[in-house]
């Protein structure tokens, strides 16, 4: 038994001691020891290229939502310039590319001036997603522009040069500003009305001249003050101003200090452009006015009322998008009433034919692109005043009601007729026969003979040249310390 | 034949170790390209939006070939009243140092865009590529982003 253990143990000893097939052992050790060198180099830089890929995507990403947030801020402001859109108005979520990337933005209106924005941006792979926010906060502030002063005048004539001509037997019973020579015939004059005095302002630019026999104000009832940069001349001779009994010129004060007043300007193109005028929306009857999508008489002259035979009709005109309302005129042939809100704009001229008779409410102005004009018995009162034939029955109230007839070539009235308008004229203003304009009447050039009868108005309604107006101006900047970036899932 | 095993073992573990040099220096150039983008980029986003310009939009072919590129870029020489920006911002292709010590060329692309509805917007667009031997080669990295008034 003990000789079968030794034995054993020999052969044991023996083929331990045999180093045949070692190397093998050895190489495929050393081999699997490689191997899993080479795989852990491999993962090593397979993750390396992987992390270096994604640290690429993940700034295209970034990049790509910054243009989210940026094209927001450009579209917010823009739909948002005045920062009237109400709290919870909301930019819908919008796509884009840029670089071969993608992304959207969207916003929301948390308060009155504050929007948030929100942007993703996605690799051009795909494979990376980021979403930014930031707020965009608006500072707002408001520009106030007063009303020209050229309405504190009845007659105001802005030609520098020729002579403003004031003829007939009427006395001008408002202040007159004529920055030319003002020449008065006849028996002219200008008065203070009713029993007054030291309310009117008489300013001559150039030379005041007196033909005849006319006058301005009396001993008794004098004016406040009366301007005359270049003089008088009475009858052919040179007379001092403020020597009343040469002159017969009664002021409580006399100057020669020119004055910078002058005629405001109109801006025809930009009223055109303001409103669609080919495609107003009436709920009552139809008006054109504009015969085609440009600004260039389309419409020859307009007859408004037609002598009152015109249908009913109420109209508004939009702005281009049909977001605001420029403008609304209406007519009721039953009331004879027209209606006028905003500002109105006929391509054409406008006249109105003979017994054409109205009252109107609102405030409001008529831009005629073109000329005005009436050469009948015609009356446009404003209220509380009603019309009586060719006048007006009682005295308009510019308070309760106010219309602007802007005439962009001229405006021409002759036989019996009485207008409770503010008249705005481009080129020559001309009243003869018993035309009255009862409102300011701002021009280039004017003459007047007859009954000139004008008043002044306080407030000028909306539309007007040289009105009064209010810009709040709306600016936005992104809300510093608002960026941040969001959690995705990629 | 252990050391035919051991021969291929060891060729193919010096062929990986050779491909994965590469690819770590690959990866590494782009990782130093996307850096130097990065800074590019974080420049303008401190500049007044008047001050994103160029001052030339011209360059070699590599520049005027990529995609980005357009004929009527953002051009200006100052933005007063504000400092006029650094050289570095309003040069259109620069070759600059990364912090690798290779060479890099850094090309920069400013267009106007205008979004729907939107105001206009500059689109500012920066390409890094590779120099090597003074051979402008392929696109390491590229980012793009768009610039609006209210950032500043």
């Amino acid at each position: 038994m003990r000789k079968r253990v030794t034995s054993v143990r020999s052969r044991i000893s023996l083929r331990l001691g045999d180093e045949r097939g070692v190397a093998l052992v050895l190489a495929l050790v050393i081999m699997g020891v490689l191997t899993i060198t080479v795989a852990s180099v491999a993962t090593f830089t397979t993750s390396n290229e992987n992390h270096s890929a994604r640290d690429r995507d993940v700034a295209r990403a970034l990049g790509a939502a910054e243009a989210g947030l940026n094209n927001g801020l450009a579209v917010l402001t823009q739909q948002d310039s005045t920062g009237t859109q109400p709290i919870g108005a909301t930019l819908a979520t919008t796509s884009f590319t840029i670089d071969g990337g993608s992304g959207t933005y969207s916003a929301t209106k948390n308060s009155g001036l504050e929007w948030t924005i929100s942007a993703t941006g996605t690799s051009p792979n795909g494979r990376v997603t980021r979403m930014l926010e930031l707020k965009l906060d608006g500072t707002q502030s408001t520009q106030s522009t007063q009303q020209s002063p050229v309405y504190g005048y009845g007659f105001f004539v802005n030609a520098t040069s020729g002579c403003t001509t004031i003829a007939g037997n009427s006395p001008v019973q408002v202040s007159v500003f004529v920055r030319n020579d003002l020449c008065l015939t006849g028996n002219a004059a200008i008065t203070q009305p009713g029993i007054t005095s030291n309310t009117l302002t008489v300013y001559v630019g150039g030379r005041y001249t007196a033909t005849a026999n006319p006058t301005v104000a009396a001993n008794t009832q004098k004016v406040a003050n009366f301007t005359a940069v270049n003089g008088c001349q009475r009858q052919n001779s040179n007379v001092i101003c403020s020597t009343s009994a040469q002159s017969k010129v009664y002021s409580t004060v006399y100057s020669s200090t020119p004055s910078s007043v002058t005629k405001p300007t109109t801006d025809a193109a930009a009223v055109y452009a303001s409103g669609d005028w080919h495609n107003p929306v009436c709920s009552v009857g139809s008006f054109v006015f504009d015969g085609d999508t440009t600004l260039n008489g389309s419409l020859g002259s307009v007859d408004l009322l037609q002598s009152n035979a015109r249908p009913s009709f109420d109209c508004t005109v939009w702005n281009q998008s049909g977001t605001t309302q420029i403008g609304r005129l209406a007519w009721d042939v039953t009331t004879k009433v027209l209606t006028i809100s905003g500002t109105i704009l006929l391509d054409g001229g406008l006249t109105f034919s003979g017994q054409s008779s109205a009252r109107y409410t609102g405030f409001g102005s008529i831009y005629a692109n073109g000329s005005v004009g009436t050469s009948g018995q015609a009356a446009i009162c404003g209220p509380p005043a009603i019309p009586n034939g060719s006048s007006c029955t009682g005295n308009w109230d510019p308070a309760q009601g106010a219309l602007t007839i802007v005439a962009l070539n001229g405006w021409s009235m002759s036989g019996q007729s009485e207008f409770n308008v503010i008249a705005f004229v481009n080129g020559a203003f001309s009243a003869t026969g018993g035309a009255v304009v009862t409102g300011p009447a701002i021009a280039d050039t004017a003459t007047l003979s007859g009954n000139g009868k004008f008043a002044t108005v306080t407030t000028v309604p909306p539309g007007t040249p040289g009105a009064a107006s209010s810009v709040t101006t709306t600016t936005w900047k992104v809300l510093p310390g608002s960026w941040r970036q969001l959690l995705t899932g990629l | 034949m252990a050391m035919s095993i051991l021969a291929i073992a060891i060729s193919a573990q010096l062929a990986v170790f050779a491909s994965s040099y590469a690819s770590i220096g690959r990866a590494s150039m782009k990782g130093t390209a996307v850096s130097l983008a990065d800074k590019q980029m974080e420049s303008y986003r401190t500049l007044p939006y008047s001050c994103v310009y160029l001052t030339s939009a011209s360059g070699d072919s590599a520049y005027s070939g990529d995609s980005a590129y357009s004929a009527s870029q953002v051009i200006g020489s100052s933005c007063s009243p504000y400092t006029t920006p650094a050289t570095s911002v309003t040069t259109a292709s620069q070759t600059v140092t990364g912090p690798d010590n290779r060479s890099y060329r850094v090309d920069t692309y400013i267009v106007s865009t205008t979004p729907t509805g939107g105001r206009a917007l500059k689109q500012v667009t920066v390409v890094v590529r590779r120099v090597a031997n003074g051979v402008v080669g392929s696109v390491l990295a590229r980012q793009s982003s768009t610039f609006d008034q209210a950032l500043q």
